[in-house]
């Protein structure tokens, strides 16, 4: 029931104006003082207690402000005895045995140490009424107080009261001080930032004093400045500012005066000027009207002075340049009157005129036609009324057949107000502009001509390869329009093998290089190889590469024409296997070639003086005598093959073209060209005995050899056809081979024929052929593509006669099924009876006399049905067996 | 709720046994049997009532109407709610039966002979369907 009291009197602890009240006294948590103490002390002995305490109450515990005679400095609000003062709102709270009373009696103050047998408190009351503790007494036995006691302790909470009054104020004090001095410090601040110095000058005594500022901006320091007088600062001012100055000072101390402004120079101790502006008034006269006390303020104004110094060079320096140059520049005003100009246009005028025009002259000149006069007006007009806008004039002097190019440029002129005043104009001279546009122009167009109609390609490339520009001649040589390749990567059309090393031309090219002459090898548009030869160079500031290339392809051809007639030369002088000999009527030689001695194993000097018919083989001599004879009368006589020995003995077959040379004075002979033709003689005897061996292998061979073309026409068939299918190779030529294949092997075969045409051999599965007696035979094929062969022009079939094969193959297939169905019989004919006598059994076994009589018959009979049954089945399998095993025996 | 039982079998001694069978599981319903699918397919399409449960024992290899008709025609006239279809095979090898177990209503395949620890099973999973998942 305590609890509910305590929560409901809790409003009155936790009441804010009591907390804030409380709180503005700032004297919860702090250290003990000893007036306080003091009075703790007062209050143990006028009651005559052990202990006294100022106890503060907010709203979660009590403080102790001062504790005599107890060790701690608060406890939480549940152990509090001042809270009831606060709570019960009284003056005064006496509890005389706290054991004896309910609210106390479970106070850990009471219960355990120290236990607290006594309490008496007094309330503390603040000016507005407010509780905020107590200063109590407390002892650990009961006891009583009189009521001198009691007054003594209620006097001594007021007497609190009042120190914790007096701390406020003293406090807010404190406060206002503070906040005096930051104000202060804020003022400082400001005249600091200002950079304004003030100054206050005694002129009794002829002193000054100065703030910080002003010390730095005149440049003093504060220890002479007692020394620091009139004269003294009279003596620092730049002559050329010194009268003024003192102009000024006196008309600021004549009575009654205005404050007054001055600015001069004044040197520093570094031997510089420094620009200084004081503004002074007299604060103080005296009777007589004599000034008595000045005050004012100094600037800096060094920057500002050197900036309107700046500012005038500047003004200075831009009327020299509008002076200076040739361009012509002026302005009118609205009835285009000059208002100014520069040199140039005054001197222009001079020229024209004699004279230039005035200021606030017309601008129009009588030494000009009056139509010149009509376009200016238009053009001032024009200015006027739609503003800014420039004019090229072309002016052409017949006299001097010269032409010039101006450019004039108008622009309206406005005065501060904004309002319109008049027009200023500007005018060049673009004379080489304009020339020098027009000659890059038709150069670019000439240049455009130029690649336009190159056949050779030019181009330009970026680093990283890619085509920024390509003439028409792309088109042609590559097959491609220039907006094709544009953009793309030129290692695109490089033919593969050639892009490692056009890749090492380019990068040879990009280290500064000029490369001329660099073949490779690009894909045209419709994939054939076009040969390329390029001259390029890489332009570093434009960062390009400029490339010229031309369609090498004819120098290609004709370099390999020319290399194979150089290999056919060489190989007919050094590698010939013909003799040039030279032999007079009687057939001795003058003459022999050293291909001699390569082909016959003796030197010329071995034959020259000897008889050519002793070389000649016995059984040729006569025939070739009998040629030779002929040479007499004709101009050339050629001699077929004939034997000729060389030095070993051996016979070389030889052939002779013979030309009679007898009247040519530097040959007088017969010119006669040997070919030895021994190798040629051999390969035909190797050739001949090849084609015999291969006849007899088509003629005896158990293979069958056609040739077909692409639609299957027979074109050759090998003897062999007649003893394999009875069909003579004359009756299969002209044939189409698909009119003898058996219908059900046609679309197998036709395919598999199909194949044939792209890839070089099929072999065919055996199938179904028509024999010339009309049964089928199984052949199994291998054909072969000799489409491109020059000799075949067709493609070989290579047949075998498999029948006897597939038959066996057949058997054995038809025995598999056989079986299968010996395997399929057993699994569900078998099972079947099996499964009834499993069930019939199961049903006998399992039957818990659930069967009668007349049941148990019927399933014995079931049981010999069933065994019946299988019995049969039994026999049957084994006579399919045996059937089967006679089928295959009789095969 | 009723219960039928129809066994459809050419083979007089499966029937016998399976009758038996049927008897001794203590299978509730009604039983019917047909010597094969057509007299089944003719009896359904005047007697099928969607009040009454329908357990189908079904042989394959029977005269007149085999067991894969009468499973194409069975479709058209009964719903796989009150249906339950066991084919009876004789033999353990089932590549003739692929086809069938795509069907809905087909629960099982059971081999022959057909014991009672089959019929044990069957009833179970019988009862599993119609009696488990019913509101009472």
């Amino acid at each position: 029931m305590c609890f509910d009291q305590d929560k409901m009197k809790g409003s009155t602890i936790l009441d804010t104006n009591r907390l804030e009240t409380l709180m503005s006294y700032d004297v919860m948590d702090t250290h003990p003082e000893a007036i306080y103490d003091e009075i703790t002390s007062l209050a143990a002995s006028i009651c005559n207690t052990p202990t006294s305490l100022i106890s503060l109450v907010d709203d979660k515990r009590q403080f102790f402000k001062s504790h005599f005679g107890l060790d701690i400095n608060g406890t939480p609000l549940e152990d509090s005895f001042c809270k009831h003062v606060i709570t019960d709102d009284i003056d005064i709270l006496v509890v005389e045995d706290t054991h004896k009373d309910k609210r106390f009696r479970n106070y850990n103050l009471v219960k355990n140490d120290p236990n607290v047998g006594f309490y008496a408190g007094a309330s503390l009351t603040a000016e507005n009424g407010q509780r905020l503790g107590t200063i109590c007494v407390l002892d650990y036995e009961p006891k009583q107080l009189n009521d001198a006691q009691i007054n003594g302790l209620q006097t001594l909470a007021k007497q609190v009261v009042q120190l914790f009054e007096l701390r406020k104020s003293k406090k807010v004090e404190e406060d206002q001080k503070l906040d005096l001095e930051q104000k202060g410090k804020l003022l400082d601040n400001i005249v600091n930032a200002t950079g304004i110095g003030i100054w206050e000058r005694n002129l009794i005594d002829d002193s000054i004093t100065l703030n910080e500022q002003a010390l730095n901006i005149y440049g003093l320091n504060k220890a002479n400045l007692s020394e620091f007088k009139t004269d003294t600062w009279f003596n620092l001012i730049h002559k050329d500012d010194l009268e003024e100055v003192k102009k000024k000072m006196l008309a600021c101390l004549s009575y009654p005066s205005n404050d007054c402004t001055v600015q001069y120079r004044m040197l520093q101790k570094g031997g510089e000027y420094k620009w200084i502006q004081d503004q002074g008034k007299v604060l103080q006269w005296s009777n007589d009207k004599k000034p008595q006390l000045m005050y004012g303020t100094v600037q800096d104004i060094t920057d500002k002075k050197n900036y309107t110094a700046e500012l005038q060079r500047v003004k200075n320096n831009q009327e020299a340049m509008i002076n200076s140059t040739k361009d012509l520049m002026w302005c009118v005003d609205l009835e285009f009157r000059l208002i100014t100009a520069n040199t140039a246009y005054h001197q222009l005028v001079k020229k024209i005129q004699g004279k230039p025009f005035e200021e606030g002259e017309l601008v129009f000149s009588d030494h000009v036609s009056m139509e010149v006069t009509t376009k200016w007006k238009g053009y001032y007009n024009r200015a006027l009324t739609s503003g800014a806008f420039s004019v090229k004039q072309k002016i052409q002097d017949p006299q001097k057949f010269w032409t010039t190019y101006g450019l004039t440029s108008f622009d309206l002129l406005y005065n501060k107000e904004g309002d319109k005043i008049g027009i200023t104009c500007f005018s060049k001279d673009i004379t080489s502009e304009v020339l020098s546009q027009q000659v890059l122009i038709s150069a670019k167009e000439e240049m455009q001509k130029i690649m336009d109609t190159s056949l050779d390609i030019i181009c330009t490339l970026d680093e990283e390869g890619y085509f920024l520009s390509v003439n028409k001649a792309c088109k042609q040589i590559w097959g491609y329009f220039p907006k094709d390749i544009i953009g793309t990567k030129y290692l695109e059309l490089v033919y593969k093998e050639d892009i490692k090393s056009t890749e090492d031309s380019a990068e040879s090219v990009l280290s500064g290089q000029k490369v001329v002459n660099f073949e490779n090898r690009y894909i045209h548009k419709n994939r054939t190889i076009v040969p390329m030869l390029w001259s390029s160079f890489w332009d570093e500031k434009d960062r390009v590469y400029y490339c010229i290339a031309r369609d090498n392809t004819e120098k290609k051809k004709a370099e390999l024409l020319l290399k194979n007639s150089e290999r056919r030369f060489k190989t007919l002088v050094q590698e010939s296997s013909d003799i040039i000999s030279i032999l007079d009527l009687e057939a001795n030689f003058t003459y022999v070639s050293p291909s001699s001695f390569k082909i016959l194993g003796a030197t010329p000097e071995d034959y020259v003086g000897t008889n050519a018919f002793d070389y000649i083989h016995p059984n040729d001599i006569a025939r070739v005598k009998e040629k030779f004879n002929y040479i007499l009368q004709n101009e050339s006589v050629e001699i077929d093959s004939f034997r000729f020995r060389d030095i070993n003995g051996e016979w070389k077959w030889f052939e002779n073209v013979i030309t009679n040379q007898l009247t040519e004075p530097s040959i007088n002979g017969l010119v006669v060209t040997t070919r030895d033709i021994t190798a040629k003689k051999k390969a035909e005897q190797q050739l001949e005995n090849s084609e015999r061996r291969y006849k007899t292998l088509v003629q005896e061979g158990s293979d069958m050899i056609c040739i077909v073309d692409e639609k299957a026409i027979f074109s050759y068939a090998s003897p062999t056809s007649t003893k394999i299918l009875e069909i003579t190779p004359e009756e299969f030529v002209g044939s189409n081979a698909f009119d003898y294949v058996h219908p059900d092997d046609y679309d197998t075969v036709y395919n598999e024929f199909l194949k044939v045409l792209n890839i070089p051999q099929v072999n065919i599965k055996p199938f179904r052929f028509k024999h010339g007696a009309g049964h089928w035979v199984w052949l199994e094929t291998a054909i072969t593509n000799k489409l491109d062969e020059p000799t075949i022009k067709g493609i070989v079939v290579n047949s075998k006669d498999v029948t006897t094969k597939v038959q066996h193959l057949n058997a054995i297939e038809e025995q598999n099924a056989q079986l299968k169905k010996i395997a399929w019989t057993q699994s569900h004919i078998v099972r079947a009876p099996v499964a009834r006598l499993m069930g019939l059994i199961n049903l006998l076994t399992d039957d818990k006399g659930k069967l009668n009589v007349e049941e148990k018959e019927q399933v014995l009979s079931f049981i010999l049905t069933s065994a019946n049954e299988i019995d049969h089945i039994i026999k049957d399998i084994v006579e399919n067996t045996i059937n089967v095993i006679d089928i295959e025996e009789n095969k | 709720m009723k219960y039928q039982l129809l066994l459809i079998e050419d083979d007089p001694i499966f029937t016998f046994l399976l009758k038996k069978g049927i008897q001794h599981a203590e299978l509730k319903g009604e039983v019917i049997s047909f010597s094969n699918g057509k007299p089944a397919i003719e009896y359904l399409t005047k007697e099928y009532s969607e009040a009454d449960n329908y357990i189908i024992f079904l042989d394959l290899n029977m005269p007149v109407m085999n067991g894969w008709e009468f499973m194409d025609q069975l479709e058209t006239i009964i719903k796989a709610d009150n249906c339950m279809v066991f084919i009876l095979t004789s033999s353990a090898y089932r590549n003739d039966i692929e086809r069938l177990k795509k069907k809905p209503l087909v629960v099982d395949f059971v081999t022959k002979p057909i014991t009672e620890y089959h019929l044990n099973g069957i009833k179970e999973t019988i009862e599993d369907k119609f009696e488990k998942n019913q509101p009472i």
